[in-house]
């Protein structure tokens, strides 16, 4: 005789059955090691480091004439000289005499770029030529790639507070690379 | 609920609940990691600057640049000394890495059968303390061999 359960039916190899009522009992352990296993060894990967990424281009010849620039936009020329940041502006629409005004330089504070200076610099520009998106960074050889991130991210986005930011210049052009032979 | 024999008590516990929790940390978990899985192994001896953009990963052609060795898709194409390319370059152009990376756009145009949206795109994994001379080499090969638009990993802040 097999064991009775509540209902009054017999224990079988997948639950206890009565003879209306079937309960059927998962032994769901196994699977719950297995899933706990995983998701502790995802957990920590997760943790470790998180990766993104920042679009840059190289200046190439084309056929094809550049697009025609509106007097809301300048392409932006940053140069990262020895002493600082070098700072042009360039759209053929406008007067000589108004890019002219948008020239400076930020020098180095202490041994290193002034990053903030130049997120400041480069906001105020974006905000007098709105349509502005194309930066033009030269870096010099002894740049590290870590200082040349850093004036990708300056010229990228300003923060205005915690949770608004401005976009000002995406499209970097790394020039200064392509040299004539 | 208690259901039991003569001297024991089977407490049935409702683990369904549970399951269904740990069911979807995992499977975001798991999609989260298969599109970083290649990069951070890639990154292991390649420190990444750090930046606040918050851009999804997208796969392309992968370059790793350290202190010691030039590397594609995981295969080392050239070591570096003295901040020096130690493999026969034309000019600023780095002859492997120029062939390499014209091999691995023809294996990819063949495989997909024509130009795809990350043909001329290269997902850069440089370390921080890379100087801009042996970066702009990579650049401008890479350039050379038909691939002008860059992906610069960075670790997020």
């Amino acid at each position: 005789m097999g064991e009775h359960s509540l209902f009054g039916g017999r224990k079988s190899m997948f639950g206890r059955e009565g003879s209306e009522i079937l309960v059927v009992d998962l032994n769901l352990t196994p699977l719950m090691d297995v899933m706990s296993n995983i998701l502790f060894f995802l957990l920590a990967s997760f943790g470790a480091a998180i990766v993104s990424f920042l679009n840059a281009s190289v200046p190439v010849q084309s056929d094809t004439p550049p697009p025609e620039m509106q007097k809301t936009m300048v392409v932006l020329t940053v140069q990262m000289a020895k002493d600082g940041y070098k700072i042009n502006a360039s759209n053929d629409w406008l007067q000589q005499e108004e890019l002219n005004q948008l020239k400076q330089i930020i020098p180095k504070a202490g041994k290193s770029y002034d990053d903030k200076s130049l997120n400041a610099a480069v906001y105020k520009i974006k905000e007098k030529y709105p349509a502005s998106e194309t930066l033009m960074l030269v870096p010099d050889d002894p740049n590290l790639y870590d200082e040349v991130v850093s004036a990708m991210e300056a010229c990228r986005e300003y923060r205005l507070d915690a949770k608004r930011k401005v976009r000002l210049f995406p499209k970097v052009v790394i020039s200064g690379v392509l040299k004539a032979d | 609920m208690v259901s039991g024999g003569d001297n024991e008590m089977d407490v049935p516990l409702n683990l369904v609940a549970l399951i269904d929790i740990l069911t979807n940390i995992l499977f975001f978990l798991l999609v989260s990691y298969a599109s970083q899985e290649l990069q951070l192994q890639q990154a292991q001896k390649v420190k990444l600057p750090s930046s606040y953009s918050q851009q999804d990963m997208k796969m392309a052609t992968v370059v790793s640049l350290s202190e010691g060795e030039l590397r594609v898709e995981q295969i080392g194409v050239a070591k570096i000394q003295d901040n020096k390319f130690s493999v026969p370059l034309e000019g600023d152009k780095i002859v492997p890495l120029y062939n390499k990376l014209n091999t691995l756009r023809a294996m990819r145009r063949s495989a997909t059968r024509g130009p795809s949206e990350n043909d001329d795109v290269v997902l850069l994994l440089c370390d921080r303390h890379v100087p801009f001379s042996l970066l702009s080499k990579v650049l401008r090969t890479s350039a050379m061999a038909g691939y002008p638009n860059f992906r610069f990993a960075v670790m997020r802040k």
